[in-house]
């Protein structure tokens, strides 16, 4: 328990020198924000929880566990709907899908993300409130809300209540701009450091699953990712929002690569997606998905898909301002890597 | 944390008459920190609370002495035992009503939302589904006004299948996920049964 009280210092620490000239309740805010954003990296824990977005709820429970040397292990289960067991050690991900006896393997790599970096925290405050507010108690626990409210209706707000002394947020919610709830996390119980073995982190179905011998599904480990000049570019992005992002890369079911484009106001991110046009569009090109908002729109020869968690307005103002900054793309589509000129 | 689950289970309706019976016979009696009971409960009322809409505000769970008429009203009626018969339904029907929540893990807060997709068609019936008309997207009435006439004309639908992969490509860089404490990961099981 020590250890992990030294941990959360030090983050917290950390955070403090690197927080530039802000109010005093601000500086203090991002400081939470920043405690929050380092939690599953610093803290262990056990508990269930609920997740909802839109009408769907969802019952899981995770073991997280942080060892000394940094390394995260974790196990989820769901509780409700057909059973699922996912297992991760570090980047290595496993999931166990019994009624289809299949084991999906994949590697999520552990990115810099924007708001995970330090000196990236400030950069939110032009476009967000982030505030303290009233302390709580949830599930036994003391924690205190932070809110982060836009200053504008570009992006969604979000609300955490952070665990006094670990930061580990014991509810999250992002809201959107009629002040409703659009999408929320919680525990409901939750217990936090104790002892874990092996067993805790280690699927129920592993035995069975080589006994029975599932199928085992490695396709999602080929996914290529490559920084790359894409030629593709926003020319109106919305305010705040900036290029955090620009790859070439695979996505299963197509053959090739293509642009994957990052705009982030440091706390939302909005990718793009660029690819040959192959069939005309369907009628429908705006759909949701709890907080997040997919638009696709023909553009020449290509398919423009947008999607982030943000108000469609925003979403679309993206899509509808995409430009290629390359002439040839009318020609020959950069998404081919090949064929592309340089 | 074997109590919670069975009393999740009991709540599902997927416990034999004997698991069942021996589940609610549990409920009665303290066990651990947090006994069945409670955790029954707390399941039923953060069912309760997700069904009431997302404000919470103003919306009462349940009326005040709500509990105590339920008992009186409940006293005058006769009692009838009759377990539920999902073990005797066909296994995909079951599923079906199932399945809304079919779900993925925290880390997949972020991903869980398209798993479910994967496994249930946006428009299947259960009670969850009707239980939350509240959760249709409000975009005509707060966009901001230069694309308002635009989006009230497109009314967002659910996502269809085939955003399944950019929504994963997507959650890997999504920092709001990050601090959320969760790491998104799996991608689709929606071909996983193939």
């Amino acid at each position: 328990m020590k250890f992990w009280l030294a941990v959360a210092t030090t983050a917290a620490t950390i955070a403090a020198t690197q927080v530039c000239a802000q109010d005093a309740g601000t500086t203090d805010a991002l400081e939470w924000l920043k405690k929050i954003a380092d939690s599953s990296r610093t803290v262990s824990y056990s508990g269930t929880f609920v997740y909802q977005h839109g009408s769907r709820v969802e019952t899981s429970r995770v073991v997280h566990y942080v060892n000394q040397a940094g390394g995260v292990f974790e196990k989820l289960v769901t509780l409700d709907g057909p059973q699922r067991e996912i297992v991760r050690a570090n980047d290595h991900v496993t999931a166990y899908i019994p009624d289809a006896k299949v084991v999906l393997i994949e590697l999520r790599s552990t990115r810099h993300l924007p708001v995970m970096l330090p000196e990236k925290l400030s950069d939110l405050t032009p476009q967000y409130d982030v505030r303290k507010l009233d302390a709580d108690r949830m599930g036994g626990f003391e924690c205190v809300w932070i809110s982060v409210v836009p200053k504008d209706k570009l992006r969604y707000g979000r609300k955490f209540c952070a665990e006094l002394n670990s930061g580990l947020p014991l509810r999250a919610q992002v809201i959107n701009e009629n002040m409703q709830v659009v999408e929320s996390f919680g525990f409901f119980q939750l217990t936090l450091g104790g002892n874990f073995s092996r067993d805790q982190v280690t699927s129920r179905y592993e035995g069975r699953a080589q006994l029975q011998k599932w199928r085992v599904d490695r396709s999602a480990l080929n996914v290529m990712e490559q920084a790359a000049d894409t030629g593709w570019a926003a020319s109106n992005l919305p305010a705040g929002f900036r290029k955090s992002m620009e790859v070439k890369r695979t996505i299963a079911g197509r053959p090739l690569a293509m642009p994957h484009l990052v705009y982030s106001d440091g706390l939302a991110a909005i990718s793009v997606f660029v690819e040959p046009k192959v069939r005309e569009l369907p009628a429908k090109l705006l759909s949701n998905q709890g907080a997040i908002h997919i638009y696709k729109r023909a553009l020449g020869e290509h398919v423009v898909t947008v999607l982030g968690e943000a108000p469609a307005a925003t979403v679309m103002q993206i899509a509808n301002s995409m430009e290629s900054k390359n002439v040839a793309n009318s020609i020959a589509p950069n998404t081919v890597p090949n064929i592309a000129p340089k | 944390m074997q109590g919670s689950e069975n009393v999740s289970s009991l709540m599902d309706g997927e416990l034999t008459v004997d698991e069942a019976a021996r589940e609610i016979a549990r409920l009665k009696v303290s066990e651990g920190e947090v006994s069945n009971r409670e955790t029954w409960d707390t399941y039923h009322l953060i069912g309760d609370a997700m069904r009431h809409g997302n404000s919470g505000a103003g919306v009462p769970v349940l009326s005040a002495g709500f509990s105590a008429r339920f008992s009186e009203r409940l006293a005058q009626e006769p009692t009838v035992l009759a377990p539920r018969a999902t073990r005797l339904l066909p296994v995909k029907s079951r599923f079906q009503t199932i399945a809304l929540s079919a779900a993925a893990s925290v880390a997949a807060i972020a991903v869980v939302g398209w798993m479910a997709l994967s496994n249930v068609k946006p428009d299947t019936p259960g009670e969850l589904a009707k239980a939350s008309v509240a959760a249709q997207p409000q975009i005509a009435a707060v966009a901001p006004q230069t694309a308002a006439a635009l989006i009230a004309a497109a009314k967002p639908t659910a996502a269809p299948d085939h955003m399944h992969e950019y929504l994963l490509a997507h959650q890997g860089i999504s920092p709001s996920t990050a601090i959320q404490g969760v790491a998104p990961y799996i991608r689709t099981v929606s071909n996983a049964g193939d």
